[in-house]
């Protein structure tokens, strides 16, 4: 009775793995991130368009020490908020690579000498590489970019899908 | 053994002024390069307070010889209740070289809000030596926690003391704004107003960003606030609100923004501008803040302010 009952249960639990849907052993494990950055920032501007381009290093989730990249516009005519997009990477030295876009929505907010920009937003992680090669996720950003220095920082936080 | 008590007594007291109300922000701040006002976390008690005239207006320049009252209010940190006469075992200011002014209990007391119910006044003597005034708000609970409220690091903003201060405009908004519901928050808020250095159709006023809360059409607005979710003690930014808004009848939302302020050392805190059109209407009216964090919870302020021709 009890060889049977057993024979019984292995034959569901085959079943059940033939008959499972692709992928579904593969589900996606979601991952509170963060990672902060320091760096330079140029920016641009060009009949009130700004061109944004930006390297730093820093720490990130399951990338360790690692450097940030991006590029982007800003609206330049809007005070004191500028609104900016544009994609970014953020990479470590062994290849694992998170790819992301600054999405609408974001902006940098100006003191009142437009000399310190409060940078907030959200980037939405489109491709990775190495253990992050399937991350999805949209992620929180917040910074600062100060102008007059050419230097910025930012870090990032959210939950990506791994 | 007496020593050992003294030693203690020490300790102790070194660990109340540490934990009190706020904790430092420059080595420990949470998003690189931004010093939030007025620190990372408010701990004990949520203190806020604001200097005003007999009569109420929001003002921060005074001439010898008048007198500024202060209004405030506390939140505790453990309860979220909004701190009343019961609560408190003592709400002073401190002014240099000045005895502290004690603020007493009424909500309907002159110049007192449902929000803002502790006052007391200064009468500046006729000799104060003009300048800004470093003025510190303490308060006590009977549990034995306590705040600390000190200015925005904003000049023009701060507490001055001059001969030829800007005319203050009247007449002061007149009725109090809602208390907070179950006098209990979950996330505590401090609001004011400065006018703005832009007007879009309205002279420039003297001084611009001083504290005001009556405005003539054409002039621009600007609310100022900072806040905490009383339950994690963290300052609200752009790391954990979702959204800050201030809603004005027959306008669209104004969107409070959180960025750097002040002169050389600068601080975080909110801000939104708003450009009042020349046909709006006359009288008083309030300013509904809104804000969302990313935990879901809500805060909100009634700020009323009285726009003039």
């Amino acid at each position: 009775m009890k060889q049977i009952g057993m024979g019984l249960g292995l034959a569901v639990a085959l079943a059940a793995t033939l008959l499972a849907p692709a992928g579904a052993a593969t589900k996606p494990k979601k991952v509170p991130f963060t990672a902060t950055y320091s760096g330079t920032a140029v920016v641009q501007v060009t009949d009130q368009v700004a061109a944004i381009t930006a390297n730093g290093n820093g720490k990130g989730t399951m990338l360790g020490t690692s450097t940030i990249t991006g590029k982007g516009s800003a609206d330049a005519s809007q005070q004191p908020c500028a609104p900016f997009t544009g994609p970014g990477t953020m990479t470590a030295a062994n290849g694992t690579k998170l790819a992301f876009t600054v999405v609408s929505g974001s902006q940098g907010c100006g003191d009142e000498q437009g000399q310190v920009f409060s940078l907030s937003g959200k980037a939405n992680v489109t491709s990775g590489a190495g253990p992050l090669k399937k991350a999805k996720g949209l992620l929180k950003f917040t910074g600062v970019y100060d102008r007059g220095q050419g230097t910025f920082s930012v870090k990032f936080t959210g939950t990506l899908a791994v | 053994m007496t020593a050992r008590r003294a030693l203690t007594r020490a300790l102790t007291l070194t660990a109340l002024a540490v934990s009190a109300a706020v904790v430092g922000p420059a080595a420990t701040a949470d998003i690189p390069g931004q010093t939030p006002y007025p620190a990372q976390k408010v701990q004990e008690l949520f203190a806020a307070a604001q200097t005003a005239t007999t009569d109420g207006a929001l003002n921060d320049y005074f001439a010898p010889g008048s007198t500024v009252l202060f209004r405030a209010y506390a939140v505790d940190g453990k309860t979220h209740k909004v701190l009343a006469a019961k609560d408190v075992k003592y709400f002073y200011v401190t002014i240099p070289n000045q005895p502290n002014v004690k603020l007493e209990y009424d909500p309907k007391a002159k110049g007192a809000t449902a929000l803002l119910p502790w006052t007391g006044t200064w009468a500046v003597p006729g000799n104060y030596p003009g300048g800004l005034v470093d003025f510190k708000v303490f308060v006590k609970t009977i549990t034995k926690r306590h705040g600390v409220y000190v200015q925005f690091p904003v000049p023009s903003s701060q507490l001055t003391i001059t001969a030829n201060p800007p005319a203050v405009l009247s007449p002061a908004p007149s009725a109090p704004t809602a208390a907070p519901i179950n006098g209990t928050v979950d996330v505590s808020l401090y609001v004011d107003t400065v006018n703005g250095t832009r007007p879009a159709a309205a002279a420039p006023r003297p001084i611009g960003c001083t504290q005001t809360n009556v405005f003539k059409r054409g002039e621009q607005l600007v609310v100022r606030a900072w806040g905490a979710d009383m339950a994690t003690s963290d300052v609200l930014s752009s790391e954990n609100v979702s959204s800050a808004t201030a809603s004005i009848t027959g306008q669209p939302d104004v969107t409070l923004n959180w960025g750097a302020h002040g002169g050389t050392s600068k601080v975080y805190y909110w801000t939104g501008a708003w450009n009042i059109p020349s046909d709006y209407p006359l009288g008083q009216l309030n300013i509904h803040v809104v804000y969302k964090t990313d935990a879901g919870k809500t805060g909100t302020q009634d700020y009323p302010v009285v726009i003039i021709p």
